[in-house]
């Protein structure tokens, strides 16, 4: 009985391993190197996040007086609870976030509705118009100025919403695909009397909920990571963004690095820096599973239409 | 006498501009504040590059400084003169190039190769959790990136690994030749993922039944890669190249600004870090702005080449 449960078990493995692997040896060799060569991939891409977590747990106690690696929450609790800063950060970057992408997601899409329609008067001029700021720009230093010395955005929370809210890539991206709707709904919506705002909120911004993902989302991540920003524009400490604050953290320790601390500061350090990472990373990596197909069918209409 | 009006008679200019108005309105307010705000941020700042051939008084703002000039003498060509005479600027020149032309030869090939190995696999479950697990790198900021890496190159686990195999202590960011490698390696683990999305696109429009044929006429697998995979990549890939080939004065500033030391300096600083420290650091604002309009012509003169290029090769075109 036991035998031919082993038997049977044998049988089934051999038979899953030809299903995955192919039926010829020669096949089931290449096929055996290659899945060993990708999961050999995985392991290098995934590598340095098992280095963090890792790391964000092991932190350095004294015991009996004698410096002992321990495994704890103790650095979390030394980001979460011992300084403000990284939780008012959390916060702002939260906020700049949500407003940042709802304004800047309104400027394109409205934005490239006219660019959209044919037989617009200036439409051309328009289009040139967008086109040049993909070509050309002022550069840093203007731009610097103009935010400094023209528009006083600095240490506002304006600044980190206004600065790159417009990209010409996006106004092309958003045009080209309204121009994939059917003009023939347009049509229909003009004889039943809709004017060009009617149409726009109730035709064509409901067709194009995969391109509002899209770029949303593009937005959401930049707007998340950007540290220049607030780099170039933010005095005030309370107004920074968690970028900022990670920037700070993370590069205090390679300064202190080598200096005088005493071990059980530095082990420390380096696994709070850690658990600041992960800490940062946790909003991006939850909503990462269930958007992903947004991002890349973004990549793949801008490789269609730009 | 009540007057009619004639629906034949013809309309005055006044009245077809004025109809057409009354259509259309929506669609210029529509518009305005995309070109309020393009004015505002891309199209003021432009002036402003006239900042690259005067001299700079803080109270006077762009605007009313004067025109640069050499002991009283106005030489509007003051700041390129002293940036093209020291060798200063061609050695951020040749940085810049030789990080981002290591970039294009080894991180261009890798999304390639990674395709056509994904495209070999049997489980479609197994790609695409392969897929997603390449595309995590892309949406982590250098700060963060860049802080991971160095810590690593920090740490005990690390360097004992390095002095097992290459007998020595490795560090990636204490000598510039390393600090280099380090660049192209991390730049490819940061991209080699998401680079691959645009050409499994281009392998969907690849006929199923070329490989049905092929496996009929007898071809292995590296046969069918060579001879089907490939060709159906190369619209992808030739448009990708002269893209790439633009970008070639921007070696990617996050990433250096986020890892980079003195130590490393001599071959990590590349224009945009030079411009950056120049300006914004030591606050010389025309010398600096004048490295940028330097960096933004040649830009732009690459954009509309390459454009130009992708249309030719049978592409679309950026525009």
């Amino acid at each position: 009985m036991v035998n031919t449960k082993v038997e049977i078990f044998r049988k089934r493995f051999r038979e899953g391993c030809r299903h995955v692997f192919g039926k010829t040896a020669k096949e089931r060799t290449f096929n055996i190197i290659l899945y060993f060569i990708f999961v050999l991939f995985l392991v290098i891409m995934l590598l340095p996040f098992v280095y963090v977590i890792i790391e964000s747990f092991r932190s350095q106690e004294l015991v009996n007086g004698i410096p002992t690696q321990v495994w704890s929450f103790a650095a979390y609790q030394a980001v979460l609870g011992g300084s403000e800063s990284i939780l008012r950060a959390l916060g702002n970057t939260l906020f700049v976030t949500i407003v940042g992408t709802l304004f800047a997601v309104a400027l394109t899409m409205i934005g490239a509705y006219p660019l959209a329609r044919h037989g617009l008067k200036g439409r051309s001029v328009f289009l040139v118009y967008v086109l040049i700021t993909m070509l050309f720009s002022g550069g840093l230093i203007p731009f610097y100025l103009l935010i400094r010395n023209v528009l006083h955005l600095t240490d506002s929370y304006a600044v980190y919403i206004l600065i790159g809210a417009a990209s010409a890539f996006n106004v092309f991206i958003v045009k080209g695909y309204y121009q994939g709707i059917s003009e023939e709904l347009h049509e229909a919506a003009a004889l039943d009397g809709a004017g060009e705002f009617q149409i726009f909120w109730l035709v064509y911004l409901p067709l194009s909920k995969p391109i509002v993902a899209t770029i949303a989302l593009w937005i959401a991540v930049g707007k998340w990571n950007d540290y220049m920003t607030g780099l170039l524009y933010v005095k005030s400490q309370d107004m920074l963004l968690i970028q900022n604050v990670l920037r700070d953290m993370l590069s205090q320790a390679t300064n202190t690095s080598g200096m005088g601390n005493s071990s059980s500061q530095m082990a420390l350090s380096e696994s709070i820096k850690m658990a600041a990472v992960i800490i940062s990373l946790i909003p991006i990596m939850c909503v990462y599973p269930f958007v992903q197909k947004y991002f890349t069918k973004g990549v793949m209409l801008g490789s269609v239409k730009g | 006498m009540k007057r009619v009006k004639n629906p034949f008679a013809k309309k005055t200019k006044a009245q077809k501009v004025f109809a057409y108005l009354r259509r259309f309105w929506p669609l210029y307010l529509m518009a305005l504040p995309l070109v309020v705000y393009f004015a505002v941020f891309n199209y003021y700042p432009i002036t402003g590059l006239q900042l690259a051939f005067k001299d700079y008084y803080v109270r006077l703002g762009i605007w009313g400084s004067p025109w640069a000039s050499v002991n009283g003498t106005v030489n509007i060509f003051k700041h390129f003169e002293s940036l093209f005479s020291t060798s200063l600027f061609t050695e951020k020149l040749v940085n810049t190039l030789r990080i981002s032309g290591l970039k294009l030869l080894f991180g261009f090939p890798a999304p390639i190769l990674l395709v056509l190995f994904l495209n070999e696999l049997s489980s479609a479950k197994f790609m695409k959790f392969v897929q997603s697990v390449s595309y995590i790198p892309y949406f982590i900021s250098w700060v963060v990136l860049g802080g991971i890496f160095l810590s690593i190159d920090a740490s005990d686990v690390f360097q004992s690994i390095m002095t097992a195999v290459f007998g020595q202590q490795v560090h990636f960011f204490s000598d510039s030749n390393l600090y280099v490698f380090f660049l192209v390696a991390s730049d490819i683990y940061k991209g080699v993922g998401w680079g691959t999305i645009i050409y499994l696109a281009a392998l969907m429009n690849v006929d199923p039944q070329l490989y049905e044929a092929a496996d009929l006429d007898g071809a292995g697998r590296f046969k069918k890669m060579w001879h089907i995979t490939l060709p159906g990549l190369i619209p992808a890939i030739s448009i990708n190249m002269i893209l790439s080939l633009s970008n070639i004065m921007y070696a990617g500033f996050d990433q250096i600004y986020n890892t980079y030391n003195d130590v490393v300096a001599d071959k990590g600083e590349t224009l945009e870090l030079y411009l950056y420290n120049l300006g914004v650091t030591g606050g010389n604002y025309p010398l600096s702005t004048a490295i940028g309009l330097f960096n933004s012509v040649i830009g732009c003169v690459l954009v509309l080449i390459a454009n130009k290029c992708t249309k030719l090769v049978g592409g679309e075109g950026i525009w």
